[in-house]
């Protein structure tokens, strides 16, 4: 079976001290995935090694087949991978419509173009389209520093969606985002097309649980459970992390 | 696209308008060395600052290697076209002009292919070291660029009977470069690629996870500033006459970041502001202080402008017409309700 994403002993190092320690997941086409796990634990790493930001110390990653390990980040997007970042990474001054434009072109040929489109074109037809998907065409011509925090948020996600996207890396999608931002969250994400999967790094359980089908629960650089969600909730081990009685291994305390 | 049709939709058109009639009717009222002096090498220089306005205001890469692609262009139309140089191929100007900007793009590219993974102050270094290895590489080759003294005897062509050596012709074809680069400029920032340039510029990790190669993005927005200077440099060397050394060296690399700066790095126009200043500084500021001290005077304008309006000049202008715009209307009180006359009661 060709996985969306397969990453087998995956490990980064920074001298003396191993972040990720032979990480081994897999995730379908299509898939829903959770990833959850304390602050440290290597999550937002593994994220940057699965885009490119990162490079491993040992370890590949597949996408569709595909070996993408030592592939840059502006090609593993263009096979199809997209991300958002935990602290928001949007262009302020630019407008709404602007920063979807620049994730709509960024995986077409036509990026290089150094003249205007016209108003007709594609690009500009599924940039107002998209901004229509994610909620903000009131805000469209608005520049994103003025929009509140969860628009923000529904706006990474809409670049996110530019183009074809076959997988999704959420990071972090619903922190700082009021109750009713919350719900609008997961309705976009429940929202999406059946063929788009994504993983998705959360603290609010709440949120991650609803719209997931499988829970990675992640420790100081180790994968220590992967199950369902009504599973992963009764997993003694995992509880043992949130309620704080493991020790600095990710073992937990009897 | 809203960032497309703002040229468009805007007022600015009447100020492009009058600006270019202004443009096109100064040399109707100024006498030959306004029109030459001050008027063709404003609007060179300008043009080779717009090309750092390119790659700095807009793509985050402050370059001081540009007056070396001007001059290189210089010299590559003095070995190609008709010089006094013994070793010019003496090809004709509508073969050489195209060779020389060709040749000084690729070498602009190579220079951007050099400083693209760099950041900040590294760009600077970087750029500046290949700008002082392109000034000794000129003046110690002394086969192919005669060394110290240059190749000389670089005249513009004579067409239908009109020298434009002379200051008014000149000074024609010196504008009509400058608005076709400045309005290439103005369209390629608001196209895709100058989009995405200004995405590379404010956040690059960003743009690397939309799908964009930066580092080519990067060389080819060096490539298109190149083809720029080296147009500016073609006209220099029309100017002068001559290339030497001295219009690669360390100064004339710091005069066009001094005249970007002047300006103002965050609009097209600024580089031609810029220039205009220095040229005016240059030639009459000597007047008053001396040779001597034409630098400090310089430096001074220059301090004052980082210290208070980053921006440059365009970024003062900016400043005094938000003014104008906030300030209350005579019929408004301080809280922007219309104030009522007792007689209208």
């Amino acid at each position: 079976m060709t996985y969306a994403l397969s990453i087998v002993d995956l490990t980064i190092s920074f001298g003396e001290f191993t972040v990720l320690d032979k990480v081994t997941v897999n995730f379908s086409p299509g898939e829903r995935h959770a990833i959850l796990g304390p602050n440290g634990a290597g999550k937002t790493t593994l994220f940057n090694l699965i885009t490119g930001d990162l490079k491993p110390t040992s370890g590949t990653i597949e996408f569709y087949g595909n070996d993408v390990t030592n592939t840059s980040t502006h090609k593993r997007i263009r096979l199809g991978m997209r991300r958002t970042y935990q602290s928001s990474l949007l262009f302020k001054d630019l407008t709404v419509r602007d920063n979807i434009f620049a994730a709509v072109r960024g995986i077409k040929a036509g990026r290089m173009k150094v003249l205007p489109l016209s108003k007709d074109h594609s690009d500009v037809i599924d940039t107002e389209k998209l901004i229509g998907r994610v909620h903000l065409k009131d805000v469209a011509d608005k520049k994103v520093v003025d929009l509140s925090h969860g628009q923000q948020r529904q706006l990474e996600i809409g670049m996110a969606m530019a183009g074809e996207p076959k997988f999704i890396l959420l990071d972090e999608p619903a922190a700082g985002l009021s109750p009713k931002e919350r719900d609008d969250l997961v309705r976009l994400l429940e929202g999406l097309p059946s063929e788009i999967g994504f993983v998705i790094i959360e603290h609010d359980l709440d949120i991650a649980l609803k719209v997931v089908e499988q829970v990675t629960v992640m420790s100081n650089g180790k994968i220590i459970a992967s199950e369902s969600p009504q599973e992963i909730v009764k997993n003694p081990q995992v509880q043992a992390i949130y309620m704080g009685t493991h020790d600095h291994k990710g073992n937990m305390h009897a | 696209m809203d960032i497309f049709s703002q040229i468009r939709n805007s007022s600015q058109w009447v100020f492009y308008l009058f600006g270019l009639i202004a443009l096109l009717a100064y040399p109707s009222f100024a006498n030959n060395f306004f029109v030459f002096q001050i008027g063709a090498l404003s609007l060179i220089l300008g043009m080779i600052a717009l090309s750092l306005t390119l790659l700095a205001g807009y793509g985050g890469m402050v370059s001081l290697s540009q007056m070396s692609i001007a001059g290189l262009a210089g010299y590559f139309l003095a070995l190609f076209g008709e010089s006094n140089a013994v070793q010019s191929l003496q090809l004709a100007p509508i073969i050489a002009v195209p060779a020389a900007i060709i040749l000084a793009t690729l070498v602009a590219s190579f220079f951007g292919l050099l400083s693209v993974r760099t950041e900040g102050v590294y760009t600077i270094m970087i750029t500046l070291a290949v700008g002082v290895a392109t000034f000794y590489f000129v003046q110690q080759n002394y086969v192919i660029f005669n060394g110290f003294q240059g190749l000389s005897g670089i005249l513009p062509p004579t067409v239908f009977g009109t020298n434009f050596k002379d200051p008014v012709p000149f000074y024609y074809v010196s504008l009509m470069c400058a608005v076709l680069a400045y309005v290439f400029v103005v369209s390629l920032i608001r196209s895709p690629f100058g989009v995405a340039l200004q995405g590379i510029r404010d956040n690059p990790r960003r743009m690397k996870a939309l799908g964009y190669n930066i580092f080519l993005h990067r060389i080819v927005t060096h490539s298109i500033a190149g083809a720029l200077a080296a147009t500016g440099g073609v006209l220099l060397a029309w100017f002068n006459g001559f290339v030497s050394p001295g219009i690669v060296g360390v100064d004339a690399m710091i005069n066009i970041l001094i005249i970007a700066v002047i300006g103002g790095l965050n609009h097209p126009i600024g580089g031609f502001v810029g220039a205009v200043i220095f040229i005016l500084l240059q030639n009459f500021a000597i007047d008053l202080v001396g040779s001597d001290r034409f630098r400090l005077l310089v430096g001074c304008v220059f301090f004052l402008i980082v210290i208070f309006s980053p921006n440059g000049l365009i970024g003062v202008g900016s400043k005094i017409l938000n003014w104008a715009k906030k300030r209350p209307k005579a019929s408004e009180d301080k809280m922007g309700m219309e104030v009522i006359k007792v007689d209208d009661v």
